[in-house]
């Protein structure tokens, strides 16, 4: 007999009461961690869902995609250089765009075929030449999906022939051939001028040499995905700063779960020296209120769960948030973690209560 | 069992040190017989509490020795204690204190957590003891659904549960009407002597020291036999 699980399953209110608290923390724990996610993947897409191991920016541009530009010369030149295998165009502009009766804030990409999405979750990647465009998944949550037209201002039709999951690259995102972009983007933007065969990067895979070595080749800035996306304007420091917020909701959720156990143990110190008094040691009531403690937070954080997916699905589609079930795991570890750590707290009152007070009356 | 179930000698206990040091018991010799069944007198303040306490391994002397079916307890360790109140010390409190949160059953069958009896032992000896304390039809009940006397019934069988040497009985009748806690001493009584067991009841009711073998009273931590 577990006297944790006896008493849960006999006062179930009191019980409630505690994973209805730590289910609203872990509710809010999880609508920042979908925010984060959605940030953070919807901003970075580009760089994490193609085939590239490596990108190559300008030497000046801190690996910045738009502070970065590669002429067609460099372009063969990294094509060329010892070690790499396949190397790709990559560039991007913003511009406003209308699609399905909505206006747009448009973040247009342009590829070639060894920089595309790798992951087509429905349609084709465009045709060269064609104005064809994929879109991030996240954008078929506007309505916008395979059939679609997208108008970027003073653009022409881009149709959307294909649905690419995880590449998102801050606004609603296209992915277009690298020709069709240009043309694009001199329709949008005539004063940047054709500017043909150039690109603001380039994705390239390599047959193991070290990024290291294609930079000294080549005299261009080579950065891992990672570190490309590390130098992203404000991404990491978003991720950081909401992450942080996230873990120290579960700090507070610690503190909740343990002042909870802290006031049962207080209100419950009679009952401690009793069971004491008659033998029981204090590893069977140091555990009852462990398995309280897990139990409560499992609990609280399948209540949290389940108003958060609740929630998320009533969030407008220009909310960023990313229900991500590997976040979820994580965080439901954290959550039994931290529950736990809160009932420790109460540990130590239990251990101190004397079982002689369990004589000479209530104590 | 040895023919002497307690053997208490020259138990004290002072608390403080120095000139705040205060004797709450001292130089207590005692011996029980088994099926013995003692009453323990004593106004408030007099070292009753403290007495027991020490009796039933729940406080340390400051000095003499308590042997309890032979064993001495007076040196163990908080451990050695703990597992020795759960195999041979039997308490009954007083306001009943059954975990309320457990059936009548549930509250026998929890020293199966604690005792070196095992399981099955214990829940054959619990059902046992409901159907001859009168409580079989209430075996599921919890303690707020059980009258007082029910109550403290359930709080005997729990004592007697796991076969002890001795039971302690720490005012049995404080919450309870006269008639009831009469009836509720003399099942006590019964039980103990039925069972060849040793047993101490601190009262403050001299109408229930009739069954009891004798009396013992203390004053200002001496005991008067």
């Amino acid at each position: 007999m577990n006297l944790g699980l006896s008493e849960i399953r006999r006062t179930p209110g009191r019980f409630a009461a505690i994973a209805g608290a730590v289910g609203f923390i872990v509710f809010l724990a999880l609508i920042l961690a979908a925010l984060s996610d959605g940030l953070y993947l919807g901003s970075t897409g580009a760089y994490r869902t193609t085939p590239a191991q490596y990108w190559v920016f300008s030497p000046t541009s801190g690996l910045e995609l738009s502070r970065s530009t590669i002429d067609g010369a460099r372009l063969e030149q990294v094509a060329a250089t010892d070690g790499v295998e396949t190397a790709g165009r990559l560039s991007v502009f913003n511009t406003t765009a209308t699609s399905e009766g909505q206006d747009l804030q448009l973040s247009l990409l342009g590829a070639d075929a060894n920089t595309m999405p790798v992951e087509i979750i429905e349609g084709r990647l465009p045709e060269p030449e064609a104005l064809e465009v994929v879109v991030d998944s996240q954008v078929t949550r506007k309505g916008i999906g395979i059939g679609s037209l997208i108008t970027p201002t003073n653009g022409p039709d881009l149709e959307v022939v294909g649905v690419a999951g995880d590449a998102g690259f801050g606004f609603t995102t296209a992915w277009a051939q690298h020709d069709t972009f240009l043309e694009v983007r001199v329709s949008v933007r005539p004063e940047l001028g054709a500017l043909e065969g150039t690109s603001q990067a380039l994705g390239i895979t390599t047959d193991g040499t070290t990024a290291d070595r294609i930079a000294e080749a080549t005299g261009l800035s080579v950065a891992t995905p990672q570190e490309a996306i590390d130098a992203l304007p404000g991404a990491s420091q978003q991720k950081i700063t909401l992450n942080g917020i996230v873990y120290t909701t579960f700090v507070v959720a610690a503190i909740v779960v343990g002042l909870f156990f802290a006031l049962v143990t207080l209100e419950k110190r009679n009952e401690y020296a009793v069971l004491k008094a008659i033998g029981m040691p204090n590893r069977k009531l140091v555990a009852a209120i462990f398995v309280q403690a897990l139990i409560a937070s499992a609990v609280g954080y399948v209540f949290g769960l389940a108003l958060s997916r609740v929630v998320g699905l009533l969030l407008p589609s220009t909310v960023p948030a990313l229900f991500l079930g590997e976040t979820a795991i994580a965080l439901l570890g954290v959550a039994l973690f931290m529950g736990s750590l809160g009932a420790i707290f109460s540990f130590r009152r239990v251990t101190r209560i004397d079982p002689a007070n369990a004589l000479g009356g209530p104590a | 069992m040895t023919s002497k179930a307690l053997e208490v000698e020259g138990l004290t206990k002072i608390y403080g040190e120095g000139h705040t040091a205060v004797t709450a018991v001292s130089e207590a010799s005692l011996d029980l017989a088994g099926n013995e069944f003692v009453g323990l007198l004593g106004p408030s303040g007099s070292g009753k509490t403290t007495l027991i306490s020490m009796i039933g391994a729940l406080l340390t002397p400051t000095d003499g020795s308590v042997r309890i079916g032979g064993e001495d307890i007076s040196g163990m360790s908080k451990k050695e204690q703990t597992r020795f109140r759960a195999n041979r010390i039997g308490f009954v409190f007083q306001s009943f204190n059954l975990v309320p949160f457990l059936t009548a059953r549930e509250n026998l069958t929890v020293m199966a957590n604690v005792s070196d009896l095992s399981k099955k032992e214990i829940g054959d000896r619990a059902d046992q003891l409901l159907e001859e304390l009168g409580l079989a039809d209430r075996r599921d009940n919890l303690p707020e659904q059980l009258s007082g006397g029910e109550r403290q019934r359930v709080a005997i069988g729990r004592a007697l549960v796991t076969d002890p040497d001795l039971i302690l009985v720490d005012e049995p009748t404080a919450s309870l009407d006269t008639e009831l806690g009469k009836a509720v001493v003399e099942m006590l009584a019964k039980e103990i002597k039925e069972r060849n067991k040793a047993g101490i009841m601190v009262t403050h009711d001299l109408r229930m020291v009739e069954y009891t073998d004798r009396t013992i009273e203390i004053v200002d931590g001496r005991l008067r036999i």
